[in-house]
């Protein structure tokens, strides 16, 4: 079992190297080579990982969120899946290396833990309803981090016309329409994803029964508001054709209430540990 | 074989002497086919653009070992073109340097305006018009087709061609960094003088939602609103047009800007929402206040940053250039492989005759031994095993040919072509015959008598 996962793990992080190179030679307009496979590299790197995550799942009869590695190795998941539904949304490749980057350093530091760890150390074994919610708030916090990056690229180019710089950076990048409409595609995503893991959690916490956690909690009160800024971007775009600008500020917002929802979960007691 | 190339073109050529050798489509076929006639030209295609004409031969075989003397001679005839008086007018290209020369050209490396793409459709013509000839040939054709390869690549594979190089084209492409397409967005043009009307022409490209023209003359507006098929607005509600507009481009000789600050303040309180407003100010002096573009989502770009997009869209054509040569290179390692092989051709034909007629030789001897199903079936067996020999070995040498092994060629050719005399015959020794080697071979020594 950890042989066919480490082994997994290896290919993923190469494959995740080669979409890494791809991306970039896309974003330089290198062609030719993995230039040219890049969409398929892609495809087939989140197959073989959705593939691992279902075998893993089937055999440990759990999400595979046993440690850390697991979880990292999740997270390039989501960022990779979530990159995926937007470019064949809007067939835009033009961005990737900036999603597939952070996907690949996840991933590199989940392989170095993988290898670096004994065989047998393992962690909280979830249940199907916690598998759930966990995944989805993996994808929902992937989705701000990558709208977040569309965001702070929007700024960047939107500053550079602006200015008058009219360097690599411009040349490369595609329209601020397209960057919205990019980071647009991933507000929803985002949107999606935390309200899956909001009513999960909700749904357990009335399972669990009244008083056992409260719903005051800071982490509760952070992902509320990030459901609701998420929420109200979609609607608002939908109805008031919000975008642009207020769109990618609000994105970057939306990482920084994650970060604190992280940090919350992660660094200080709670309900979650 | 021999591919040659004249070229006069606008590095070497001065305009006099490139108008006077402009062919027309009929004067170009006339000419490709007093080329075959004159010149003995196997083969021959001609590009004749306004920058450039170019004449591409390929030397027959037996045909005038000097291609060059009696073509300027034919050109000088023709057009009046008297290399003589013009040795600096023009370059002649042999081989290697003829074909690196065509695919650069093909490539838009040659052009007066680095990696332009016109000259790619031009290249493609000059293949038609040899075609109408009749002079277009197998080294040619194949020679096209990697040139038009070349171009198609250089286009896709590098930013050679990308880039406005010029400020009416730097303001679309600004448009477009913005908005991507254009195809839901409203454009005003606002003055109708030389650099409005250039503007309009470019717009004639792009999709637009709506095309509305404004100037001081309501007349001159509305002729040009015809043309262009747009509508026509008073240059007083300049305001109220900007509230709808995406792209403004303005270029008035108004003494005064038509635009101040508080105004385009107001504007931009009433477009509402995040729209972005590009305003492209041409005029000099200028219609917009520059204050203008210190609003949120109101960009306004003038001349000089027009001229540095161009400036910087020049400076990555001329980085691409690297990457463009290798492109040549490989397509010229493609094409000379390819004509390599063909100098084994002859050797091939000449293997398969001899080996089809030692089969037919052997199978007339047997044909009176043997019943008709029996000598069928000899007939087809032999023949499946002398093409499957004759596959290997014709593949073997195309791949020998390919990889410059001319020397195993060669000798192929001397066994297939020549008499070798044995030995023997040399020394003035008995008749032999390839066959006979071990009756040929020396006698065992006697046994002496002791042993």
């Amino acid at each position: 079992m950890d042989t066919v996962s480490n082994t997994a793990v290896v290919i993923l992080t190469v494959l995740y190297t080669l979409l890494v190179i791809a991306y970039a030679r896309i974003f330089t307009r290198s062609h030719g080579g993995l230039a040219e496979i890049a969409r398929p590299l892609l495809v087939g790197t989140v197959s073989l990982q959705l593939a691992s995550i279902l075998l893993r799942s089937f055999m440990a009869g759990a999400c595979p969120l046993n440690n850390r590695a697991e979880f990292l190795s999740l997270v390039a998941f989501s960022i990779a899946v979530t990159y995926l539904i937007v470019e064949l949304s809007i067939d835009e490749r033009s961005t990737g290396v900036f999603a597939v980057t952070p996907a690949f350093v996840l991933q590199a530091i989940a392989t170095v833990d993988v290898l670096g760890r004994p065989a047998d150390s393992g962690g909280r074994k979830l249940g199907l309803l916690d598998s759930f919610h966990t995944f989805a708030a993996i994808v929902g916090f992937s989705a701000v981090a990558l709208g977040s990056v569309y965001g702070i690229l929007y700024l960047v180019l939107y500053t550079s016309i602006k200015r008058g710089r009219f360097g690599l950076f411009y040349r490369k990048m595609p329209s601020l329409e397209t960057l919205s409409e990019l980071n647009f595609i991933v507000t929803c995503v985002a949107f999606l994803a935390i309200t899956v893991t909001a009513g999960l959690g909700l749904w357990r916490y009335l399972r669990a029964g009244e008083g056992a956690v409260s719903l005051f909690h800071a982490e509760v009160l952070l992902t509320f508001l990030l459901w609701l800024l998420y929420g109200g971007c979609v609607l608002a775009k939908l109805f008031f054709g919000f975008g642009g600008k207020r769109l990618a500020y609000t994105t970057v917002l939306g990482l920084l209430v994650m970060m604190g929802i992280l940090l919350k979960v992660f660094f200080t007691p709670g309900f979650h540990f | 074989m021999e591919i040659l190339s004249l070229s006069l073109n606008h590095r070497v050529t001065s305009l006099g002497v490139r108008e006077a050798v402009v062919f027309t489509p009929e004067d170009g076929k006339h000419f490709l086919n007093q080329l075959r006639e004159r010149v003995l030209a196997s083969e021959s295609l001609l590009i004749s653009t306004c920058n450039r004409t170019e004449i591409y031969i390929v030397r027959a075989a037996g045909a005038n070992p000097e291609l060059g003397p009696p073509l300027l001679d034919l050109l000088k005839e023709t057009r009046g073109f008297a290399a003589t008086e013009h040795p600096r007018n023009y370059e002649i290209t042999r081989d290697e340097e003829a074909v690196r020369h065509l695919f650069r050209v093909a490539g838009g490396l040659d052009s007066q305006i680095l990696g332009e793409s016109q000259i790619l459709g031009q290249v493609k013509n000059a293949l038609a018009w040899a075609r109408s000839a009749g002079t277009d040939g197998r080294v040619l054709h194949r020679l096209w087709e990697r040139a038009l390869r070349v171009g198609k690549r250089v286009r896709s594979e590098t930013a050679l061609g990308e880039g406005a190089l010029s400020a009416s084209y730097a303001s679309l492409e600004l448009a477009r960094k913005i908005f991507g397409s254009l195809k839901e967005k409203h454009v005003l043009v606002v003055g109708t003088g030389e650099i409005g009307v250039l503007a309009l022409e470019n717009l004639q490209g792009y999709p637009v939602a709506s095309l509305t023209i404004m100037n001081r003359t309501a007349s001159r507006a509305q002729a040009l609103a015809e043309r262009f098929k747009g509508k026509v607005r008073d240059l007083a509600e300049l305001p109220k047009a900007l509230i709808d507009a995406d792209l403004v481009i303005s270029s008035t000789s108004s003494p005064v800007p038509l635009i101040r600050y508080e105004q385009m303040r107001k504007v931009r309180q009433q477009r509402g929402g995040q729209r972005p407003l590009l305003i492209v100010d041409l005029a000099v002096p200028r219609d917009f206040e520059e204050r203008c573009g210190s609003l949120d989502g109101v960009f306004l770009k003038n001349l000089d940053d027009l001229s540095e997009i161009v400036k910087k869209n020049i400076e990555e054509r001329f980085q691409e250039l690297p990457r463009a040569e290798a492109i040549i290179e490989a397509e010229m390692t493609t094409f000379f492989r390819w004509l390599r092989a063909l100098d084994v051709e002859p050797t091939i034909l000449k293997l398969r005759e001899l080996f089809h007629a030692v089969r037919e030789n052997e199978l007339a001897a047997l044909r009176n031994a043997l019943d008709e199903e029996s000598f069928g079936r000899l007939d087809r067996l032999s023949r499946r095993l002398i093409n499957r020999l004759l596959h290997q070995l014709s593949k073997n040498l195309r791949r020998h040919t390919a990889l410059q092994d001319s020397e195993l060629v060669s000798v192929v050719h001397e066994l297939l072509t020549e008499e070798i005399p044995h030995p023997n015959e040399v020394e003035g020794g008995g008749e032999t015959n390839d066959c006979s080697s071990e009756d040929a071979a020396p006698a065992p020594p006697a046994r002496s008598p002791g042993t």
